[in-house]
């Protein structure tokens, strides 16, 4: 009963989250993901939602981001599957060991060093939204800013992590 | 993967504003995606860049700032509360030696502070309590409440790391973990590093910072969390999903623990802790992420 009101919303928007799902790239399965979403949906859910169409939409974008990595994770493992040496016992594929880690402590000092080039700012907008959660609205009240300043230091800081993630995965 | 340079801008703007929890152009959104694959290839692209060094921004230290400003209106009543704590500190402090406390994982301790004031700890917590009538806590590790009904009764200090909170006759909740520190204040007021920003957080109100921050900042919290693990329950609004690994290592004993990859996700929602020692995997249906067993402990999203 409690999932009632959500439902409703559900029922209303269910074409729209068709169409969105397969706009993801959702294909065959969007019928099949259309009814996981409703069951993830539910399952997590208390207490009444303020933003009922926005929780749905969202959590859509989550479940077509999930399911795209662990396409493309399945895709990866058949490419070093058909690497000899990744099948070899102890090697970095098969073996998290502290070659990896050292890996992860240098990829810590490039981006350290990349980041130091963000104006701080744009870090700093960065962090509060993505990390405390803030909403735009309240980072631009907060630090007196327009909305156009926060999106476009916003754009800044993916621009470089998407170019880092790039470089990280060449070496 | 067809990836063109339009696309690729196009999907930085799209980026901004669908990360932004108050979005809600989904039908714009649907629109731009729809208009051609490469689309949906270069926001997921951008997705998955930002998923996966997130977490190393996130171990980064935030730069240094002199950000912490004075709150005028409440300076006359934060000091006089920070100069009484001072003054007690200062006359009876050297009389009374600290005493530990630690609670084992899965286990909830209630102390008492004298009349009716309560501190409940949660599993796996250590802290200490100092000064005259047990009134300063430190934090070490873990989560504690405070129930604090006694009008005439010394206000309490905690400090968790180098944050300090003072409250204002109060129910409130503070878990500390790792340099991270999280306060919810469900009645009453506390006022957060009193020396310092003076920040007040009102009944309401939820605070989030990590050792070292120099800027504190306010935000709306789920009141029905606070101090629910006294209750068995767990409840969020939008945590981050490492958050809700930590409470539940505390409150099951069980040894959870999330991948790089998940861990900056976020939860809505109620988990029984009796439902979670029962069976540890219901929370891959709850939380939707895979779960895999490692040594004696769980690891949530812990598929390569």
């Amino acid at each position: 009963m409690k999932h009632q009101g959500l439902q409703q919303i559900f029922e209303e928007n269910r074409e729209q989250l068709l169409r969105y799902l397969r706009a993801h790239g959702a294909g065959e399965a969007a019928e099949d993901l259309l009814q996981e979403l409703w069951i993830k949906a539910t399952a997590t859910v208390s207490g009444p939602i303020a933003a009922p169409r926005n929780y749905l939409f969202r959590a859509a974008t989550n479940l077509m981001i999930d399911r795209r990595r662990s396409e493309a994770q399945a895709q990866r493992r058949e490419i070093e599957w058909s690497g000899l040496a990744d099948r070899l016992p102890g090697s970095a594929a098969n073996d998290p060991g502290p070659e990896r880690e050292l890996d992860g402590r240098r990829r810590l000092a490039v981006v350290e060093a990349e980041l130091a080039k963000v104006p701080p700012r744009a870090l700093s907008i960065f962090r509060k939204h993505r990390i405390e959660g803030m909403t735009q609205r309240e980072i631009a009240g907060a630090m007196g800013l327009s909305a156009s300043t926060i999106e476009s230091d916003l754009r800044i800081v993916y621009r470089l992590l998407d170019e880092l993630k790039g470089r990280l995965d060449e070496e | 993967m067809a990836m063109t340079h339009d696309s690729r801008e196009a999907a930085l703007d799209w980026l901004v504003r669908t990360n932004d929890p108050e979005f809600d152009r989904w039908d714009e959104f649907t629109a731009w995606l729809e208009a051609s694959p490469a689309n949906a290839d270069a926001y997921h692209a951008l997705v998955d860049s930002e998923a996966e060094l997130l977490p190393l921004v996130e171990a980064l230290p935030a730069p240094v700032r002199p950000e912490r400003k004075p709150e005028r209106r409440r300076f006359a009543m934060v000091a006089g509360v920070a100069f009484l704590a001072a003054a007690t500190a200062v006359t009876l402090a050297p009389r009374m030696m600290p005493v530990d406390y630690s609670t084992a994982p899965g286990e909830v301790r209630v102390v008492s502070l004298g009349g009716q004031d309560q501190l409940v700890m949660n599993g796996d917590t250590k802290l200490q309590l100092a000064g005259w009538d047990r009134r300063s806590v430190r934090l070490d590790q873990g989560q504690l409440l405070l129930r604090l009904h006694n009008p005439d009764g010394d206000t309490i200090k905690v400090t968790s790391g180098d944050l300090e909170l003072v409250d204002v006759g109060t129910v409130f909740e503070v878990s500390r973990e790792g340099r991270e520190t999280r306060v919810l204040v469900s009645e009453g007021a506390v006022v957060a590093d009193p020396d310092g920003a003076r920040l007040q957080l009102a009944a309401g109100q939820r605070l989030d910072t990590e050792d070292g921050a120099t800027v504190l900042q306010a935000s709306q919290a789920d009141m029905s969390s606070v101090g629910s693990f006294q209750r068995g329950q767990l409840s969020y609004l939008d945590e981050p999903l490492d958050h809700v690994v930590a409470d539940l290592r505390r409150s099951t004993g069980i040894d959870i623990s999330a991948s790089d990859a998940i861990s900056a996700r976020r939860f809505t929602g109620t988990l029984s802790v009796a439902e979670v020692k029962r069976d540890p995997t219901s929370l891959e249906a709850l939380l939707g992420v895979s779960m895999e067993r490692t040594g004696r402990g769980w690891r949530l999203g812990g598929k390569v």
